[in-house]
């Protein structure tokens, strides 16, 4: 990553496979888990982010990027001449992008935003699976979440008959 | 065989890319579902049969036609021991209508955080234990007949948003809600719309509120209410829909003196009878934005306007919706000018006004705002039906006028 220009710090995030990320406190407070860390005085050279990989951890600093407030000290693009109304339908449609991924990517991008407590990744990933659920027949929901259906035939039937309603 | 083999594949069933996720996580991505979708989770596989009855809490919203039906309701509630965070139901019909007081019984110790009721009409008589849901945030209740209090209620402790219309409160339900409301300390916004509490004398309730920012008040008769003072207030409706006896509509503005935002709509005489505002007890230091549906066709009336203005020393924003109906006294130039005193709208910096007739009085109000407004900015003019005056005659009057602000803008919309 491009050392950015003097006067912002600069914090180095390690993945497990041992790449290292140079990103913006910033940016990487967008975390309130490493916010915490930070906070604490618990990351003075460099924090090792455990379980998240660095292909993962990177499209995570990708978001953080995007989504660090612009105005301020930290400004990386001005803010001041775009409405808010606007950048935030600008920051819709990057999302909706962003999230083109496939599904392996999708939870482990769950994953890391639960365990870095990123509250905009954790919305933006669980409420596109939750669209998958909604919107799918429960084939293929099995199929998309690689469930084997372990139920008998007759099993499956008691079951809708339980809650017909929502079957119909 | 059956059992035998269930058991042996029960102990771990089969896990897939959510189940395999931590529990918590699980649980906050699956409350997002809708209750549908969640039920219909049950029939994936084993590990999901019971899955959503974990769930730490349900939202049964949208019951009635087109939503969730009656009998999943019931069916829900048997089966799932966890909070119901909400519960709301529109367009009941009446079968439905004679369960709702068992629902209630039942959400009631799940830790409701808001209820919204519409009844089907003719209004149905509410089940009591609504008033012991003590984890509401949010209670909405619509075209239903308000029970007595409980013996047992001990108020809303955590209550921010109390809306209740067209409800009918038992004889002196006025005790009662004034109880409602002084036992829910974090009442943040308060709408009565429509709501009948039977008192045919009127001893004076109040409404009270240290933590109120929003209080509407729509209704067709007096119902003695008086406003303790209230000094969050932000936003004000007040609406008296022809309200004829109106006995102390000062004392009822002097209770929102500390208001940002204030909306009147037919709050002049007669509806204020004996009250034509001509001095009020306060001034609404407050005020920026200031809505009125009034008229210029009667002395008292426009008497009432200034009074406002003149007691809003800091208002910026003046909309006026203009109710008129062509059958005015005169009230000139002269007679409008004496009324407005000096320093009078000194930060007036947007005037809007709606379904303007270009009666002579109206004209005499818009040329006494441009000659006196000295911050103004924009005035906007949008013809009523049935004015006076064609659209072209109206601009060409309007641009005449002389204008004590060097950037007041006209925007014009004739019809």
């Amino acid at each position: 990553m491009a050392t950015r220009e003097a006067g912002k710090k600069m914090i180095m995030l390690k993945s497990p496979d041992g790449m290292e990320f140079e990103v913006e406190e910033a940016v990487a407070m967008e975390s309130q888990t490493i916010r915490k860390m930070i906070e604490d005085d618990c990351a003075d050279t460099a924090i090792l982010i455990p379980n998240i990989n660095s292909k993962i951890l990177s499209r995570v600093i990708e978001y953080c990027n995007k989504h660090v407030p612009t105005t301020g000290a930290t400004g990386a693009a001005a803010s001041d001449t775009v409405a808010p109304a606007a950048l935030a339908e600008d920051l819709k449609i990057w999302d909706a992008e962003f999230i083109k991924v496939n599904r392996a990517t999708r939870f482990n991008l769950i994953q890391a935003a639960s365990y870095l407590n990123i509250k905009g990744l954790l919305d933006l990933t669980s409420q596109t699976t939750i669209d998958t659920i909604s919107d799918n027949s429960l084939e293929e929901i099995r199929s998309f979440l690689s469930t084997k259906n372990d139920y008998l035939p007759e099993e499956e039937q008691t079951i809708r008959r339980e809650n017909q309603w929502a079957f119909q | 065989m059956a059992p035998s083999r269930r058991r042996a594949r029960s102990s771990e069933p089969a896990a897939d890319l959510l189940t395999s996720l931590p529990p918590l996580l699980l649980d906050s991505i699956l409350t997002r579902l809708d209750l549908r979708d969640a039920v219909r989770t049950s029939a994936l596989s084993r590990a999901w049969r019971r899955r959503w009855v974990d769930l730490p809490c349900l939202s049964l919203s949208r019951i009635g036609r087109g939503g969730i039906p009656a009998v999943a309701v019931d069916s829900v509630l048997l089966r799932y021991p966890g909070n119901i965070s909400n519960f709301s139901i529109h367009s009941l019909d009446t079968h439905s209508a004679r369960r709702v007081d068992d629902w209630l019984i039942a959400v009631r110790n799940r830790g409701v955080k808001s209820i919204d009721l519409k009844g089907p009409a003719p209004a149905f008589a509410l089940h009591s234990s609504v008033f012991l849901c003590t984890s509401l945030v949010c209670l909405k209740l619509h075209l239903c007949l308000i029970p007595p209090l409980p013996v047992e209620f001990t108020g809303f402790p955590v209550l921010k948003q109390l809306e209740l219309s067209g409800v009918t409160f038992p004889p002196n339900g006025q005790i009662q809600l004034e109880a409602i409301i002084k036992a829910s300390p974090l009442l943040d916004t308060l709408s009565l719309i429509y709501v009948d509490t039977y008192s045919e004398a009127f001893p004076g309730w109040v409404i009270w509120g240290a933590n109120l920012r929003r209080l509407t008040i729509v209704s067709k008769d007096n119902h003695g209410w008086q406003v303790a003072e209230l000094p969050n207030l932000h936003e004000a409706t007040i609406n008296l829909q022809s309200c004829e006896n109106f006995s102390d509509f000062g004392g009822l503005l002097a209770g929102l003196a500390q208001v940002r935002k204030l909306v009147l709509n037919k709050c002049y005489p007669p509806f204020t009878e004996g009250h034509i505002l001509e001095t009020l007890p306060c001034t609404f230091d407050n005020l920026k934005s200031l809505t009125l549906w009034t008229h210029f066709e009667e002395t008292p009336t426009i008497l009432s306007t200034f009074c406002l203005l003149r007691n809003a020393p800091n208002l910026e924003e003046l909309d006026i919706v203009i109710e008129g109906f062509l059958d005015e006294e005169e009230a000139d130039g002269e007679f409008q000018n004496a009324q407005w005193t000096d320093g009078m709208c000194p930060n007036l910096q947007v005037v809007r006004l709606k379904g303007v007739l270009c009666s002579s009085n109206e004209m005499c109000f818009i040329q006494l705002l441009l000659s006196k407004a000295t911050v103004l900015r924009t005035m906007s003019i949008n013809l009523g039906y049935g004015s006076l005056k064609s659209s072209e005659d109206a601009l060409r009057e309007l641009i005449t006028y002389r204008r004590a602000s060097p950037h007041a803008q006209i925007f014009f919309d004739g019809k």
